[in-house]
């Protein structure tokens, strides 16, 4: 019995132990339980602070977009009436200057050929002053040769 | 109309063509008047036209009978129509000279017939014949003393040892009076010629220097004809006009620029010229001038040298004093170019280099 006694004192101070110190970490756990639940209590304020930013800020820039929105929508709109009003003008102008070219036009389609021989007649002109030119040089270089034989011929 | 002008004249024909006459055929004297004909008649149409002269008695009228050529220029400018016939006298001289019949005696080595020429100026009338219009020659001729003193002289030609081209008094006078013509002549000769009773001064052609001797011959007579004037010279007893005419045609030549090769035998020429001419001081002047303006024989002393012996011979002689005066500027003999441009200016104030070269002197001063 005294054997038996023995073992069974250990194991019962053994589980007596254990469960005091399961109890303390317990009690452990649980202080920590509460630790956390304050700082989850802190933490759903701040992050209800930060929504409450959020959604104010949201509201301000929502504002702010609207308001560039409309201010854009009116330069577009005046934009587009101006481009309406020169589109148009432009139209106009082209009418007119269409109107006023198209006798012109007509002309000079009738008068191609005209043209063409009065080009010639250019090119003809031009070839022929040219040859005036070259030969008026070659004048000229003739003249200077006389000049300078007949001063050789008294200088001799 | 009936008009006082003052007109040129000049008379040209075959030398000994009478004793030719003896001794040729008479188809081989009638081919040798053919070939001086038609050598004349080239010559003297191509150089009236290419000078601008009208013609039909208007300016001019010339004519070709036998072995003569008579030409009469009377376009108004005297020194132009005087200009004129020099040319025409030394065109002719050279044209016979090259001609056909010419190149043959000169193959044989035989001496050249030769041009006689004769040239006067003086008063004409200037009319048209009632004769000649019932003729159908309704065109001007002219008639005058000037005219018979010309044939005299051209009959004296013979006489002549340079260019054997004879000018009369007043053509004389005249042409020491013209800026324009650059031509020597003789001492006077008084001659009395048959009909005229009294003597009369003529002076023979010793150089006659013109650019255009050569260029304004016919075309038909260009080809060949300077190495024809280079063969004449090189045979015996060379006429001293064609030495003369050939130098020039070589200062041409050489001052065109691209003819340096020609200088050496320009300068040899020249010198073989100086031993063969009685009349030297224009080869000493050539040969001054190949020396101070050519490029392979340019040697400035030795040009002062050659237009000190022409001033010797001439001392007024405007042309040598004007290139010493230039070479002497060159060698940086100051004082001597300044007072050989005063010399100038001394015999001639309006000498327009030599006022223009004392007035920088001045200026420098």
């Amino acid at each position: 019995m005294a054997g038996g006694s023995y073992i069974d004192i250990i194991l019962l101070l053994l589980i007596v132990i254990s469960i005091i110190y399961g109890i303390m970490m317990l009690k452990k756990v649980k202080i920590k339980i509460l630790e956390t639940e304050k700082q989850i209590i802190v933490l759903k304020k701040y992050l209800k602070d930060i929504f409450n930013n959020l959604e104010k800020k949201h509201v301000s820039l929502k504002e702010v977009f609207v308001e560039k929105i409309n201010e854009l929508d009116n330069k577009v709109n005046e934009l587009s009436k101006k481009s309406n009003t020169i589109h148009e003008s432009n139209q106009n102008l082209m009418a007119e200057i269409d109107n006023k070219t198209r006798p012109l036009r007509i002309s000079i389609s009738e008068n191609e050929k005209t043209v063409q021989r009065i080009a010639q007649a250019n090119d003809r002109e031009i070839a022929n002053l040219e040859k005036q030119v070259n030969d008026f040089s070659k004048e000229i270089q003739r003249m200077k040769d006389d000049i300078r034989e007949r001063t050789i011929d008294l200088e001799l | 109309m009936k008009e006082t002008i003052i007109a040129t004249i000049l008379f040209a024909d075959l030398m000994s063509s009478t004793e030719m006459s003896k001794n040729l055929t008479l188809h081989e004297y009638d081919e040798m008047i053919i070939d001086f004909q038609s050598t004349m008649y080239e010559v003297t149409s191509h150089h009236l036209s290419h000078y601008g002269y009208q013609g039909k008695g208007l300016d001019s009228c010339w004519s070709i009978a036998g072995d003569e050529l008579c030409v009469f220029l009377y376009s108004g400018a005297v020194s132009f129509d005087m200009r004129n016939a020099l040319l025409i006298a030394a065109k002719i001289k050279l044209a016979w000279l090259v001609s056909a019949f010419n190149e043959r005696i000169l193959k044989e080595g035989r001496l050249v017939s030769r041009v006689g020429v004769g040239i006067n100026s003086g008063k004409v009338i200037k009319d048209v014949r009632d004769w000649r219009v019932k003729m159908g020659e309704e065109q001007p001729t002219i008639e005058g003393y000037a005219i018979n003193v010309a044939k005299r002289i051209e009959s004296s030609s013979r006489e002549g040892s340079a260019y054997q081209v004879m000018i009369g008094d007043s053509f004389y006078k005249r042409c020491l009076e013209s800026s324009s013509i650059n031509a020597s002549f003789s001492s006077p000769r008084s001659l009395v010629f048959k009909g005229l009773g009294q003597k009369i001064p003529v002076y023979e052609v010793e150089s006659f220097l013109n650019f255009e001797i050569v260029p304004s011959m016919p075309v038909s007579m260009q080809n060949g004809l300077l190495d024809k004037m280079q063969y004449a010279v090189t045979q015996p007893m060379p006429e001293p006009w064609i030495f003369i005419t050939l130098l020039r045609h070589y200062v041409s030549l050489i001052a065109s620029g691209g003819h340096e090769y020609l200088e050496t035998h320009a300068v040899e020429l020249a010198k073989e010229a100086l031993e063969l001419l009685e009349y030297k001081t224009i080869i000493y002047s050539f040969l001054g001038w190949f020396h101070a303006y050519g490029k392979s024989v340019r040697n400035l002393e030795v040009a002062l040298d050659y237009f000190d012996k022409s001033l010797a011979v001439e001392p007024r002689n405007e042309a040598a004093l004007l290139h010493k005066a230039r070479i002497m500027e060159v060698m940086g003999k100051t004082d001597t170019a300044r007072h050989t441009y005063e010399e100038i200016l001394y015999h001639n104030h309006d000498h327009p280099e030599a006022r223009r070269k004392l007035a920088q002197y001045r200026a420098v001063q």
